[in-house]
């Protein structure tokens, strides 16, 4: 899509060279044929280093784009940007593209639905009610439950095994918001990438990333009714057990333990091998590998039952 | 069904003739020709005030029922109420009713399951697996994702996103409980009603309303693993962020914001323009509207974020 035509559908005027412009990115991972936007003050040193070549940003911003920018200047940028993404959202089902590839020993139950362009390993089986989505890819041996979907551009390793009702790849939960207080959705352009040897229970939901993909890496297991929001990059070798939640962009290393109905807010870093006890709210990054945290506001473990102990006194 | 009919379903007596009576409802919304039920002596001021045609009670509250409304006097009354709402549920599908009604430009998979009497808008997408039940209804240029089910008589909007494995219109979670702690099923009659311009994430619930119907309003947003009880009513504009769990009856003004993992107790009411943080549990109403709160139990975000300073400083003593 030309740059022009961006303008045109904001009705804003743009000023420099009109650009081919195939996706839209955030500042720091775009590429040269990427937009990218600039909403706010505190990202002008990573608008002055990224490598798009067109923006759509605010009016105090334009003195920090990079040397021969294209640019437009919105005055709600996070709204404009929400209306493009919708320019660049792809349909839920591309039937133009060739048959599905099945790989040998694959067995496909004939009440599952396998969308075009997906490729399918082999010796995998795909049972009742399942739904494999354009351009899918599902590696070797893995096992898809009963009634599991599996958006559009989705990647599915091999030796995983996916419960039933899971539903891989929908739309992360992401809104510009109006004064008016509407919402004007962001279009999840992005995927989800499940690595290989990931087991996955029942009925849970992890979000498409908004652009590029949101993470499930080698080896990690997840119970039941788990979340895991928009552009989260869980580590390898994880275990998160049932109602566990994931807020979005969040990353956690390798081997955390997340127990039951524990939750993390969006945008921290987990360090590696950290363990949470179950019912944990984890609201702030944690840098130090090793840890044992309980409570909501998180704590260490040992201080945690302190104050439980304290709190016990407290009615004597 | 002939009130006769129903005294005898019920093991009851009344005076008075018998006429036809088209289905229950509470005493409030109740017309001429509807039952209605008091089981608790909290709602005598609704018994005075009901339009009901007839109403099950119990001896203590039978002197208030008003002149022209037929009492059906009986030990239990919910329990009763229970008993008598199984004959007033439709068939889950019904053969009887005429093909379903696609629009124009609209894409139904060959895989999805469109019951009798349903309508669907123009310009759909609908993808494998969906199911939509006897008489729902759907606008126009709404997508429905794979496995979502929508049941019986329940009607989404246009411009509605509603994504897989999501469930609108399974019954609610009501019982009557008897002496023996054994549970009746209260069949759940009413429906969901979801507005225009509403996205729903995956994985989510929204159950039927006992009587009457459970409301999305225009504009709300939830996320995914969302429970929402019978008969709540969510206000337009409001967002409900993932693992939230409203419960039956409760009632949301415009923009309310619910975090994540937060919940509600049931029959409660929430001004407009409230945020409860990750975590919240309300279980009082809040009525003063544009107000942040945290923590459970409920208090205002400001005093919590004190509360946990304190609770930190424990620790060093």
């Amino acid at each position: 899509m030309l740059f022009s035509s961006v303008a045109s559908h904001l009705k804003l005027a743009f000023i420099g060279e009109d650009l081919e412009i195939d996706s839209m990115n955030e500042l720091n991972l775009s590429s040269p044929s990427q937009l990218s936007f600039g909403v706010h003050k505190k990202y002008s040193s990573q608008l002055s280093l990224s490598k798009a070549k067109a923006f759509l940003i605010t009016n105090t911003l334009i003195e920090h784009l990079p040397k021969d920018s294209s640019y437009i200047v919105c005055d709600d940028v996070s709204i404009s940007m929400a209306q493009i993404t919708k320019l660049f959202n792809k349909k839920p089902i591309d039937i133009k593209l060739p048959s599905p590839k099945i790989g040998s020993d694959s067995y496909i139950d004939s009440m599952a639905k396998v969308e075009n362009g997906a490729v399918i390993g082999s010796n995998v089986t795909i049972m009742a009610g399942a739904y494999i989505g354009t351009s899918v890819v599902v590696g070797d041996n893995t096992v898809i439950y009963p009634n599991v979907t599996i958006y559009r551009d989705c990647v599915i390793g091999r030796d995983c095994i996916i419960h039933a009702g899971t539903v891989i790849g929908a739309d992360g939960f992401g809104f510009s918001h109006t004064k008016e207080g509407e919402h004007v959705k962001i279009y999840q352009n992005g995927n989800v990438i499940i690595e290989d040897s990931v087991e996955i229970g029942a009925n849970c939901a992890i979000d498409k990333a908004v652009f590029n993909s949101t993470i499930i890496r080698k080896g990690t297991k997840l119970d039941n009714f788990i979340h895991i929001a928009h552009n989260c990059d869980i580590g390898e070798y994880c275990i998160f057990v049932a109602q566990t939640g994931v807020g979005g962009s969040t990353k956690l290393g390798r081997n955390c333990v997340v127990s039951g109905q524990s939750a993390f807010s969006d945008h921290i870093n987990i360090a590696p091998f950290s363990t949470f006890t179950a019912r944990s709210g984890i609201t702030k990054s944690i840098a130090q590998s090793g840890g044992v945290y309980s409570g909501y506001p998180l704590m260490n473990h040992r201080d945690w039952k302190r104050v439980q102990a304290k709190i016990a006194k407290l009615n004597d | 069904m002939d009130l006769k009919e129903i005294s005898k379903i019920i093991n009851s007596d009344f005076i008075g003739e018998s006429f036809n009576i088209t289905k229950m409802n509470t005493l409030k919304n109740a017309s001429k020709s509807e039952i209605s039920f008091v089981a608790n002596s909290k709602y005598i001021k609704d018994i005075q005030n009901t339009n009901a045609g007839a109403i099950i009670v119990d001896k203590s509250t039978k002197e208030f029922v008003p002149k022209g409304c037929i009492a059906l006097v009986v030990d239990s009354p919910y329990w009763e109420m229970a008993t008598l709402s199984k004959h007033f549920a439709p068939p889950i599908e019904d053969d009887a009713l005429s093909e379903a009604q696609i629009g124009e430009g609209t894409v139904v998979s060959p895989k999805a399951e469109i019951a009798k009497g349903a309508v669907i808008g123009k310009n759909c997408t609908i993808m494998a697996h969906v199911y939509i039940g006897a008489n729902a209804v759907v606008g126009d240029n709404t997508i429905i994702y794979p496995s979502v089910t929508i049941y019986r008589d329940c009607k989404v909007g246009s411009d509605c996103i509603i994504h897989a494995n999501t469930t609108i219109g399974s019954d609610g979670f009501g019982f009557a409980t008897n002496k023996l702690g054994e549970h009746r099923k209260i069949y759940q009659n009413g429906n969901v009603v979801v507005e225009d311009n509403v996205e729903i994430g995956s994985s989510t619930t929204i159950d039927r309303a006992v009587f009457g119907t459970t409301l999305i309003k225009y504009g709300v947003r939830i996320d995914n693993l969302v429970q929402v009880g019978h008969n709540c009513i969510i206000g337009e504009h409001s967002v409900l962020v993932a693992q939230s769990g409203i419960s039956g009856s409760t009632t949301m003004g415009r923009n309310v914001v619910m975090g994540g993992q937060s919940a509600t107790a049931g029959h409660l009411s929430i001004a407009p323009f409230t945020t409860m943080a990750a975590r919240s549990g309300v279980t009082k109403s809040i009525n003063e509207s544009g107000l942040t709160f945290a923590g459970f139990p409920l208090m205002e975000h400001r005093l919590w974020l004190k509360l946990q300073g304190k609770i930190a400083r424990l620790i060093k003593q």
